[in-house]
């Protein structure tokens, strides 16, 4: 449709209602029929017989106005009133009236027969004609008016329907046309004229009218086509999107004239736009936080996106990573090609390991994490691929490695630190206690009270020096010689421990009693160790009474709490820390031999075990050594032992 | 000298493997008043000790001993590996070894009997105790075993 139908030039001297301005033909009514086809057919045959009527009267006003030679000719302009205003039927009702008017009055006037002269048959013949052919042609304006009408209405509701509106402007008068969806996606009364140009400018945000207005200027100068989308401030304060289009026409002459164009409501396009941009973003900064360096590559193996990491991690911008190829970037160019194209050919890699190379030389050490991606038909894109900057977790190792390398030397130093004091610490102390007591025993008449004395101190200092010595060997040799852990029965442990213990046991009459014992995950000879040392402690630090002591385990939160309960003198308890230190004594060697190493084992072997040790005790009131071993898992054995001691 | 009626019929020979003049001389004087032993020779190193029971250059003459007494740490050549030649030559095997020496390391007296020492004595530090282990070897060895015909 062309844009000049779209403007109805109404014909005003025909239709009383249409708006005396350019307007937008909207109303289906609007048209020359000022009366509707089915309420007002009354009014408008009425208004026939009417205008018949009006012409009849002036027909028969006295007076030579009207010539009785032309009886017809007031009748034209009722039947075309007739037929322009009411229709074909109120115009052939004209006609009809008419004829019989002007027949009726003929034979009044002249008789009957006047009625058959030629002139009155040419004349009556003539009208009849003209009224029919009069009726005829409005006949087909209304139909053509009122195709015109349905055309102008489907296209509205076309245009309705695709939120497209179209819009006109005459150049030299500046006016502005409309359709009525322009004036719907301005938000703005159809019945109004269109604004002008500069009127429009309120509608618009600031941004989008200087985006709109160079591209108005631009058009008018160059002609060529444009497009700018604009948001629109309707007068009710909302907000909506618009797309304008619009297109240069020339006159004959090559001026640019008019132009013409479109609107388009594009609000949902571009909300759905912004929420995809605002998920985007999200995506994208999600991206960009990631401290590990992300890039996707093509089957080429070119970079088609980075994040910031990665530009820190090569230091090279974003620009030139994007499109360069993956390999540039690393130690080693064709592994990392491989990588890339294993993950073609698999789907993924996991824990891919490369160096990267920063601009300035640096190399970080990465594992590549990638898996492909494909696009909506489903079809393999490309590959996304992260690195882990394993840098620091790679010295971490390399540190514990060094470390456990400087344990194992240590712990070798120690075993030959262990040897030397069983074997070669050992010889000398020998010989010194063994001549000493030779030449006492030899000399025994030619030496006096001082001289045996001096001897005495001399074997005795070997003597201790000696049992200090494989004290320290076995306090050394708790880490360096353990065994595994192993299913052990505390029970047997226990006995094995009083056995070894069995003379000293006699020698103080101790009665030594215990509750079943677990079995637990232990190291038996060392855990034999610990009980011999606690059960040794009991009996030598015991009071005036012959040494009770009960060994009893409990099972607590998820480890086994052995206790080792005695009726000795007791500890002070501010002293209770230091008896697991290595050498600390509490008591003189006269009153208490001992080298102060059997608690600092005991504590060592079960430090070793995941367990602690501890002691309760008031002095006099004897003492109860405590100490915990991890249930590693909770055996049939202690299960069953349990079952057996409740019953 | 006397046999002994409840064990050797002769008395034997005993070869001492021992570096420290000091514990040479503690055995020589725990067995001082031994009546079993014919002879007690002593060599201090490893290569000696083995030449002796090859009866190599001076040793020529030397009868083969009933009984070694080994020590373990020894100049040129370490009593362990000594052991393990005497254990794997066919001549010699039989002649029993005791392992004396001062080390308690558990790993010299594993290794000790796997290379079959016959027995493993750690060296008292009080002298008393230590005359009564040479005693108690003497005892042993020279007079409850019966040792293998020369």
């Amino acid at each position: 449709m062309s844009e000049g139908n779209r403007i109805e030039p109404a014909p005003e001297s025909a239709n009383p209602q249409t708006k005396p301005s350019l307007r937008t033909v909207t109303e289906s009514t609007s048209s020359l029929y000022a009366f509707g086809w089915t309420r007002h057919w009354l009014l408008r045959y009425g208004f026939a017989v009417l205008v018949v009527t009006v012409a009849a009267i002036l027909r028969s006003m006295p007076g030579k106005a009207f010539a009785d030679t032309h009886p017809y000719i007031t009748f034209y302009p009722a039947v075309i009133l007739a037929a322009m205003l009411g229709g074909i039927g109120p115009g052939i009702l004209a006609t009809l009236l008419s004829v019989l008017w002007v027949g009726y009055t003929a034979a009044e006037l002249s008789g009957a027969a006047a009625i058959w002269d030629p002139a009155e048959i040419f004349g009556f013949v003539l009208f009849t004609i003209m009224g029919l052919g009069i009726n005829a042609l409005v006949g087909a304006a209304q139909g053509s008016h009122r195709r015109a009408e349905e055309a102008l209405r489907s296209r509205d509701e076309a245009q309705r329907l695709a939120r497209v509106g179209n819009w006109a402007a005459h150049l030299p008068t500046g006016k502005l046309t409309w359709s009525a969806e322009v004036y719907r996606i301005l938000g703005l009364d159809p019945a109004l004229p269109p604004l002008t140009y500069e009127g429009l400018k309120r509608l618009f945000t600031p941004e989008s009218w200087a985006e709109m207005d160079a591209a108005a200027k631009s058009i008018r100068q160059t002609g060529a086509p444009c497009e700018v989308d604009v948001e629109i401030v309707r007068p009710d304060g909302s907000k909506r999107w618009g797309a304008i289009r619009a297109k240069a026409v020339r006159d004959a002459s090559g001026q640019i004239a008019r132009l013409h164009g479109t609107v388009q409501d594009i609000t949902e396009r571009k909300r759905a736009e912004e929420a995809l941009r605002k998920a985007s973003n999200y995506t994208r900064s999600l991206i960009e936080a990631s401290l590990d360096p992300l890039v996707t590559i093509n089957r080429e193996g070119q970079i088609t996106d980075v994040n910031e990491a990665t530009e820190r991690a090569t230091g090279v911008p974003r620009e030139r990573l994007i499109g360069s190829d993956f390999c540039d970037y690393f130690t080693e160019p064709e592994k990392a090609r491989e990588g890339y194209q294993q993950v073609f050919a698999q789907g993924s890699v996991q824990d891919y390991p490369l160096a990267l190379r920063h601009s300035s030389g640096r190399i970080t050490d990465v594992l590549y994490n990638a898996t492909v991606f494909k696009n909506e038909a489903g079809e393999i894109e490309g590959v996304f691929a992260a690195a882990r900057d394993v840098t620091e977790k790679k010295r971490a190792e390399e540190e514990l490695a060094r470390r456990a390398q400087e344990l194992a030397r240590s712990n070798a130093d120690l075993q030959q630190f262990a040897y030397v004091a069983s074997h070669d610490l050992q010889e000398p102390l020998r010989m010194v206690a063994s001549f000493t007591q030779l030449l006492a025993q030899r000399y025994a008449g030619k030496l006096d009270a001082d001289a045996k004395e001096f001897i005495g101190y001399a074997v005795d200092g070997a003597h201790r020096m000696q049992i200090l010595v494989n004290d320290l060997l076995a306090y050394s040799r708790v880490g360096t010689r353990g065994g595994e852990f192993a299913d052990t029965d505390c029970e047997r442990v226990l006995e094995t421990a009083l056995n070894n213990l069995r003379m000293t046991i006699e020698e103080t009459k101790a009665v030594i009693t215990h509750d079943p014992l677990p079995q637990v995950q232990a190291d038996e000879i060392q855990l034999c160790q610990v009980f011999q040392n606690l059960l040794g402690n009991a009996l030598k630090f015991h009071g005036p009474d012959a040494p009770r002591v009960h060994v009893s385990a409990q099972d607590i939160r998820g480890e086994w709490r052995f206790s080792v309960r005695d009726n000795g003198i007791g500890i002070d308890p501010q002293q209770a820390q230091r008896i697991f230190v290595i050498f600390q004594r509490l008591h003189s060697r006269a009153e208490y031999p001992g080298t102060g190493l059997g608690l600092a084992i005991a504590k060592k072997i079960v430090e070793r075990h995941g367990g602690r040790i501890w002691v309760e005790s008031q002095p006099g009131k004897g003492s109860t050594f405590y100490f915990s071993l991890p249930m590693r898992e909770v055996t049939y054995g202690t299960e069953q032992r349990r079952a057996s001691a409740a019953g | 000298m006397v046999p002994n009626n409840a064990g050797q019929a002769r008395p034997v020979d005993i070869l001492l493997v021992e570096d420290n003049p000091g514990d040479v001389r503690l055995v020589r004087e725990s067995l001082h008043d031994g009546k079993v032993i014919n002879q007690m020779s002593t060599v201090t190193d490893g290569r000696e000790a083995l030449a002796y029971l090859r009866k190599e250059g001076s040793f020529a003459r030397v009868s083969r001993p009933d009984l070694i007494l080994l020590d373990l740490n020894l100049p040129r050549k370490d009593g362990r590996e000594v052991l393990a030649e005497i254990k794997s030559d066919p001549d010699l095997r039989r002649i029993p070894v005791v392992v004396i020496t001062s080390s308690q390391a558990e790993e010299d007296i594993l290794k000790s009997y796997n290379l079959h020492a016959n027995c493993y004595i750690t060296k008292p530090v009080d002298l008393n105790r230590f005359v009564q282990v040479v005693k108690s070897i003497e005892d042993f060895w020279l007079t409850i075993v019966k040792l293998p015909p020369a």
